[in-house]
C-alpha cells in the first residue's frame, strides 16, 4: 500500500488521460445529441495504429502518436457515416459505402488465399471511397429521417462489436505490448518517496496540452464556432450557411482523434494493448461525461480527474476488485441526484 | 425422441431461453426505455438457483420461484429508482446496474467473508463460478425434462404478451413509447405504467436465468458481461420491438444462424454487430414489420397471377 502523495500523482496522469476521452465523447454529444458507444472502439483502435507505427513500420513514437490520432479520426469520421448518418438522412452514396463495408469485412475476415483476400479488401476499400465521395456530394437524400432515441445507442454497440472483433482477428485475443525500450524507465522524483516516470510525466503533459488546443480550437477558432452553433441548432446554423455535413466530420474526427490519443497514451502508459481495452474506459468515460454535465467539454476534464482519482485511491485502499463498482456507484448516485451532472450547465450554453 | 430434436437439443433449448430473454428486453422497448440491465437479472435468476442447488435440498421448482421473485424484489427498487432518468441515461443507468451484478458475483465471496465467521465459506466461487452437477436427462413425451420446463415458461410468457398486446394495458405501453407526454395527458400514470414494464421485463430475465443454470451448468460471472446483454438486445432488434411476435423471431433466427452457418462460428461478433446495425439502419421496424409481411405475401403469390394470365 502506497502513500498518499503517490496515489494523487497516479490519479492526475490517469485522469488526465481520461479526460482527453471523454472530451471527445462529450463533444459528440452537445453536437449530434447522440452517445456514441464506439468511442472506446476508436480508442482501443488509436492504440494498435500507434502499436503498427512502432513495431511493424519501426516508426519512432513521436510520429507515431500523430498518425495514430489522424488514424483514430478518420475511423471516427467513417464511424459517422455507417453507423449515424443514415439514421438521419439515407441517400443512395451511403448505401453503396455500406456496400462496400461489407465487402471489405468479408475480404478481411475470410479465410482467403493471399492475392484473393488483398482483392477483395481493396475492391471493398474503394467501393468505400466512392461511396464516402457520393454520400458527402449528395444534394438530396433518399429520406431524411427522424431519429429515434434508442437508434443511435444501439447502431453504436453494434459497430463496437465489429471494431473489437476485427482487433481481435488482427491482432489475437492475447495482450499485445509496446517494445521495453521505448522509454527511460528511470522515475522523477517530486517528494522523497513519491515518483512519477517518464512515460507517465508524458500523458500528463501530453493530455493537457491536447485539452488547452482543443479548448482554443472550441473558443477562439471559425471552426469552433460552426460546431458551437450546431450544437444551438442545427437548423438555424444551416440557414446561415454553415455547411453542417462537413462540420459534423470535422466534430466526428477531433472526437476520434483524442480518443486515439488518450488510447496511445494509456497502452504506452500500463504498456497493455487488447482489442477488449475499450470496454473499460468506455464505462469510466460514460461516468465523466455525466458526472460532467453531457455535452460540457470544461465539466468533463473535471470530472474525469475526479473519477481518475476514485479509481486510483480505491485500488490503493479498498480492493482492485470492486474499482468498477465505486466508479458506478458514483455514476447511479449522479444520476439519481443531479442527472445534469455536478459540473452541468443549462443546454443552452454547452458544447 | 425423434433424430432431429435429439441431435440439436441444446440449441432448442439455447433458442427457447433466448426468447424468453429476447421478450424480457421487448416489454421494457415496446414501453420506449432501453434498459440494459437484462443480463444482470439473468446473472440473478442463474446465481440464485445454483446457490439454492449446491447449499441446500431445496428442489429446482422452488428455486425457481424464488429466483423470480428475487428478480421482482431487485426490479421494484430499482425501477424506481432510475425509471425517472431518460433515454441515454437510463440506459446508461441500468448499464451500471447489470455491471455492479456481475461485480458482486465475481467478489461475493469476500462480502460473504466480511459478515460471516467461516472464512473458508466459498458460495460464488469468484470468477470459476459455481459448477452444477450433471444429471443425465430423462425424456418425458419426446422431450428432456430439462428442456419442458423452459417451454412451458417460454409458452406462459407469450401467453401473457399476446394478452396483453391487445389489452388496454399493451396500448398504454405503445402510447407511452410513441409520445410520453401526450400518453400522460390522456390520464395515463406514466411512471407507474414504467415501472410495471420494467418489473415484469426483469422478472422475465431472472427466470430464464434460472431455468438456463440447468443447461449451462458452469455459472460464471462471465456469461453476464455487456456482450450478454447486447445479444438480448440484438434479437429484439432484429425482430421488431413493436410485437412480440419480433423477439422470437430474431432470438430463433439469430440463435440459429451460427449453427447453421458453422463456417461463420468464429466470426460471430462481427455478423451479430452487423446484423444489429444494418437492422436499425434499414429495416427500423424489424422482421415483424407489416410492411415486409405485404412483401411477401405478394412475392409468394406473384407465380399464381402468372398463371392467371
Amino acid at each position: 500500500m502506497l502513500e498518499l502523495p503517490q496515489q494523487l500523482i497516479n490519479g492526475l496522469w490517469q485522469g488526465a488521460a481520461l479526460a482527453l476521452f471523454a472530451m471527445g465523447y462529450t463533444l459528440v454529444f452537445g453536437v449530434l445529441d447522440i452517445i456514441n458507444l464506439a468511442q472506446g472502439a476508436t480508442f482501443m483502435w488509436g492504440a494498435f495504429f500507434a502499436f503498427i507505427c512502432v513495431t511493424k513500420l519501426g516508426w519512432s513514437l513521436w510520429f507515431s502518436i500523430p498518425v495514430a490520432m489522424v488514424g483514430a479520426g478518420l475511423l471516427s469520421i467513417l464511424l459517422d457515416r455507417l453507423a449515424f448518418k443514415p439514421l438521419r438522412s439515407l441517400t443512395s452514396g451511403g448505401l453503396v459505402l455500406w456496400g462496400g463495408f461489407i465487402v471489405l469485412l468479408v475480404g478481411m475476415v475470410g479465410k482467403w488465399a493471399f492475392p484473393v483476400k488483398t482483392g477483395i479488401t481493396i475492391t471493398g476499400a474503394a467501393v468505400m471511397l466512392v461511396g464516402f465521395v457520393l454520400d458527402y456530394r449528395s444534394i438530396r437524400p433518399l429520406r431524411i429521417r427522424e431519429v429515434p432515441h434508442l437508434a443511435p445507442i444501439i447502431s453504436s454497440i453494434g459497430a463496437t462489436f465489429i471494431l473489437v472483433s476485427l482487433a481481435i482477428n488482427e491482432f489475437g485475443a492475447q495482450v499485445s505490448r509496446f517494445p521495453a525500450n521505448l522509454f527511460p524507465v528511470k522515475p522523477y522524483h517530486i517528494t522523497a518517496d513519491a515518483v512519477i516516470s517518464p512515460i507517465q510525466t508524458l500523458v500528463l503533459i501530453l493530455s493537457l496540452a491536447l485539452m488547452l488546443v482543443l479548448s482554443l480550437l472550441i473558443n477562439r477558432t471559425q471552426m469552433g464556432r460552426a460546431i458551437r452553433a450546431i450544437a444551438w441548432s442545427e437548423r438555424t446554423s444551416r440557414l446561415l450557411g454553415i455547411n453542417v455535413d462537413y462540420v459534423i466530420a470535422q466534430t466526428f474526427f477531433i472526437s476520434g482523434a483524442l480518443a486515439g490519443a488518450a488510447g496511445v497514451l494509456l497502452g504506452l502508459a500500463f504498456n497493455r494493448l487488447e482489442p477488449t481495452m475499450g470496454g473499460e474506459v468506455e464505462l469510466a468515460g460514460l461516468t465523466v461525461i455525466i458526472v460532467g454535465g453531457m455535452g460540457s467539454i470544461g465539466g468533463a476534464a473535471m470530472a474525469a480527474f475526479l473519477v481518475g482519482m476514485i479509481r486510483v485511491l480505491s485500488v490503493a485502499y479498498i480492493d482492485s476488485s470492486f474499482r468498477d463498482a465505486f466508479v458506478f456507484a458514483l455514476l447511479i448516485l449522479v444520476l439519481l441526484i443531479r442527472p445534469s451532472g455536478i459540473f452541468g450547465r443549462s443546454k443552452a450554453v454547452r458544447a | 425422441m425423434p433424430e432431429f430434436v435429439s441431435n440439436n437439443i441444446s440449441t432448442i433449448n439455447f433458442i427457447l431461453i433466448n426468447i424468453a430473454l429476447g421478450l424480457s428486453i421487448y416489454i421494457t422497448l415496446a414501453t420506449g426505455l432501453l434498459s440494459l440491465s437484462n443480463a444482470g437479472f439473468m446473472a440473478i435468476g442463474a446465481y440464485t438457483v445454483a446457490i439454492i442447488s449446491t447449499q441446500s435440498n431445496i428442489p429446482f421448482s422452488v428455486g425457481l420461484v424464488m429466483a423470480i421473485a428475487l428478480g421482482v424484489a431487485l426490479a421494484l427498487p430499482i425501477g424506481m429508482l432510475v425509471l425517472g432518468l431518460r433515454d441515454i441515461y437510463l440506459a446508461i443507468a441500468t448499464l451500471g446496474f447489470g455491471e455492479i451484478v456481475r461485480i458482486i458475483a465475481l467478489n461475493g465471496d469476500k462480502v460473504v467473508h466480511l459478515f460471516s465467521q467461516n472464512k473458508e465459506l466459498i458460495i460464488f466461487n469468484g470468477a470459476e463460478g459455481i459448477t452444477l452437477t450433471y444429471k443425465t436427462p430423462t425424456v418425458i413425451l419426446g422431450l428432456p425434462d430439462t428442456t419442458w420446463p423452459i417451454l412451458i415458461y417460454v409458452m406462459v410468457i407469450i401467453y401473457i404478451l399476446a394478452t396483453l398486446h391487445n389489452s388496454r394495458f399493451g396500448r398504454i405501453l405503445a402510447s407511452i413509447r410513441q409520445d410520453e407526454t401526450a400518453a400522460s395527458t390522456l390520464g395515463v400514470n406514466v411512471v407507474h405504467y414504467k415501472l410495471l414494464a420494467f418489473v415484469l421485463g426483469s422478472a422475465i430475465a431472472a427466470g430464464a436465468g434460472a431455468l438456463s443454470a440447468p443447461i449451462v451448468r458452469v455459472i460464471d460471472p462471465h456469461n453476464y458481461v455487456f456482450s450478454r446483454g447486447v445479444d438480448i438486445l440484438a434479437y429484439a432488434v432484429l425482430g421488431g420491438m413493436t410485437h412480440w411476435v419480433g423477439p422470437i423471431l430474431g432470438a430463433t433466427v439469430l440463435t440459429s444462424l451460427p449453427e447453421a452457418l458453422r463456417f461463420l462460428k468464429d466470426q460471430r461478433d462481427i455478423v451479430n454487430g452487423l446484423i444489429i446495425m444494418l437492422s436499425i439502419i434499414y429495416l427500423p421496424a424489424g422482421l415483424a414489420d407489416p410492411r415486409i409481411w405485404g412483401l411477401f405475401k405478394r412475392l409468394v403469390s406473384f407465380p399464381k397471377r402468372e398463371q392467371v394470365s
